[in-house]
């Protein structure tokens, strides 16, 4: 059993934390701590004056339905829970990859468990290096999983790229919503895209959050390889329950690759990787522009074995060659390469010379962390700051395309 | 790494100077370990200023140090009755302890802290988790406060 806190954010490097004590210069990473310290002297030690990172971490540690349960305790709790900062600690915390289970029905069809509450089963021996959990049958997903946000799947019936038969599924409530259906044109590709922005109501958060099928939005557009400077995007919006269309203009242009049809969501827009530019559209504010790629990066090995999507909430793009993995991350509209390890030596031969090898997904909170995956030889946790590789057992042969491996995290007992 | 029989001095914010083993704090506080080996603290002439610390919660926490360096073999089972007898203190004692470990980072500490207060809060209801953590000013309005208990009456 593990007594020690696997949070990061309090790591503190022994040179700061010096200078934290003989001198009183206001140090940032520190300045969360020294903010806790001012509250000790002004209260008389109530729970309310404790700061949001010691509060954060009790959170992360209660069951799903308690932490909703907090939400009406305190104004300032519903505060610190309704921020996505902490819903990313939270997922982060308690479901980790180690434990959580996927089963793919078909390649396009996903089922996946977390076992339930890590910190509650303090008896527990937590082997979840070689241990599967049981799956009760309700946590099927039926369909074509494109897409998730705030514990919602965006599915289809059909191939995700038709256009049609959207539906909704919450894994929690176990209920489904069936989109309208829009006119399609036989024979057409769509890239679709789906999010959640938990600010966009924030008059109402609260209920927003326990009534997720407010305030999401799901976008689809009819994909085109030749460069457009001009098209329309199709908009559904869950308040109004209906689909609306929009013509995005480009300056510079865009064109979709032919097989990358999916999106990923951050911060409120919706990330489309294309041939040579990304797609950013916001579908909150109905505008779209234009992203570049990595300087001297390869767009087409990024979409094809690479990833797009975020860590302790900032947007990364990972790129991985024969032996080596580059990682950069988005500094003000900047990507900076903020890793680049050569992993000959540390992974196996098989694994370094599979040509299909590709990056799965990236730790939502340990941003040193990424996930490594080949069809034949299966998942690898690897660790960028260390070097540190450690294998999954139990994913060989599992087709994890299209749908990435940062997947939706929710807690699987809701009712404990 | 300090020698066992060294002594380091904290002061409390009352200025009360606990006088401890160096090995104790060492082992236990990531940030006296680090000006331990960072060779900033000086044994003739230093003693750690901890502001933020009261006596008695030092105390505490030099005693939850020391017990569990010299009792680190000791089966699982005693260990937990004696942090749970070590935790058995007022609600605000538990804050006080909880701002100390996290402003000395006592990694064990702090985990002991938030499971304990995880446990005080999970499978209660509103009502109940304002009174054990003595909530009394919950910041909602009372028109919003009225709206809650409509909505969610099994909450409460």
């Amino acid at each position: 059993m593990s007594q020690i806190t696997t949070s990061s954010s309090s790591s503190s490097s022994s040179s700061s934390s010096l200078s934290f004590f003989v001198s009183n210069n206001n140090n940032n990473n520190h300045t969360n701590k020294k903010s806790c310290f001012t509250t000790t002297l002004v209260s008389s030690s109530s729970i309310s004056y404790l700061c949001n990172d010691l509060l954060s971490e009790i959170f992360t540690r209660l069951p799903f339905r308690s932490t909703t349960i907090c939400k009406c305790v305190s104004k300032s709790w519903l505060e610190l829970i309704s921020t996505s900062h902490f819903i990313c600690q939270f997922m982060g915390t308690q479901h980790k990859f180690y434990g959580a289970s996927l089963v793919f029905l078909s390649p396009h069809q996903l089922m996946l468990t977390f076992p339930p509450d890590p910190y509650d089963d303090d008896d527990l021996e937590h082997d979840h290096q070689n241990k599967r959990i049981v799956i009760s049958p309700e946590v099927f997903i039926k369909g074509t999983v494109c897409g998730c946000s705030m514990n919602v799947f965006l599915c289809s019936d059909n191939r995700y790229t038709s256009g049609y038969g959207y539906f909704l599924h919450d894994p929690i409530n176990k209920e489904s919503f069936k989109l309208p259906s829009l006119e399609v044109k036989k024979e057409c590709l769509h890239a679709i895209g789906f999010t959640c922005d938990p600010f966009y109501c924030n008059e109402d958060s609260r209920r927003n959050y326990l009534d997720p099928k407010k305030c999401f939005r799901v976008v689809r557009i009819k994909s085109f390889i030749v460069r457009h400077y001009e098209f329309e995007v199709d908009v559904w919006s869950s308040e109004t329950g209906n689909w609306r269309q929009k013509t995005v203009i480009l300056d510079d242009g865009f064109a979709f690759a032919p097989h990358w049809s999916m999106s990923f969501a951050y911060e409120g827009g919706l990330y489309f990787m294309g041939r040579t530019s990304i797609f950013v559209y916001d579908p909150y504010h109905l505008s779209g522009e234009t992203l570049d790629y990595p300087i001297d990066s390869d767009p087409m090995n990024i979409m094809s074995f690479g990833f797009l999507g975020s860590s302790c909430g900032d947007l990364r793009i990972a790129d991985i060659g024969h032996n080596d993995i580059k990682v950069w991350e988005l500094v003000s509209n900047d990507w900076e390469l903020v890793h680049h390890v050569d992993f000959s030596g540390h992974l196996p031969n098989e694994f370094c010379a599979d040509y299909y090898k590709r990056v799965g997904g990236f730790h939502p909170h340990e941003w040193e962390t990424v996930y490594l995956y080949s069809f034949n030889e299966g998942i690898y946790v690897a660790n960028l700051q260390t070097k540190k590789f450690t294998y999954i057992p139990g994913y060989q042969k599992c087709d994890l395309s299209p749908f990435h491996l940062e997947l939706p995290l929710w807690s699987s007992s809701p009712e404990e | 790494m300090g020698s066992p029989l060294k002594k380091i001095m904290l002061c409390s914010s009352e200025k009360e100077i606990f006088s401890v083993e160096e090995q104790v704090m060492v082992q236990h506080s990531v940030i006296i370990n680090n000006m331990i080996e960072d060779g900033s603290y000086n044994y003739e002439e230093s003693k750690i200023p901890l502001d933020c610390v009261d006596s008695k919660t030092l105390k505490k926490v030099i005693d939850y140090c020391t017990y569990h360096t010299h009792h680190h073999n000791d089966n699982q089972e005693d260990l937990e009755a004696w942090d749970a007898q070590f935790l058995n203190v007022d609600s605000n004692g538990l804050y006080d302890l909880l701002m100390a470990a996290n402003y000395l980072e006592i990694r064990n500490l702090l985990d002991l802290i938030y499971r304990t207060i995880k446990n005080m809060i999970k499978g209660k209801k509103i009502d109940e988790i304002r009174r054990i953590l003595n909530i009394k000013d919950h910041g909602f309005t009372p028109e919003e406060e009225e709206q809650n208990r409509k909505e969610y009456p099994h909450f409460y």
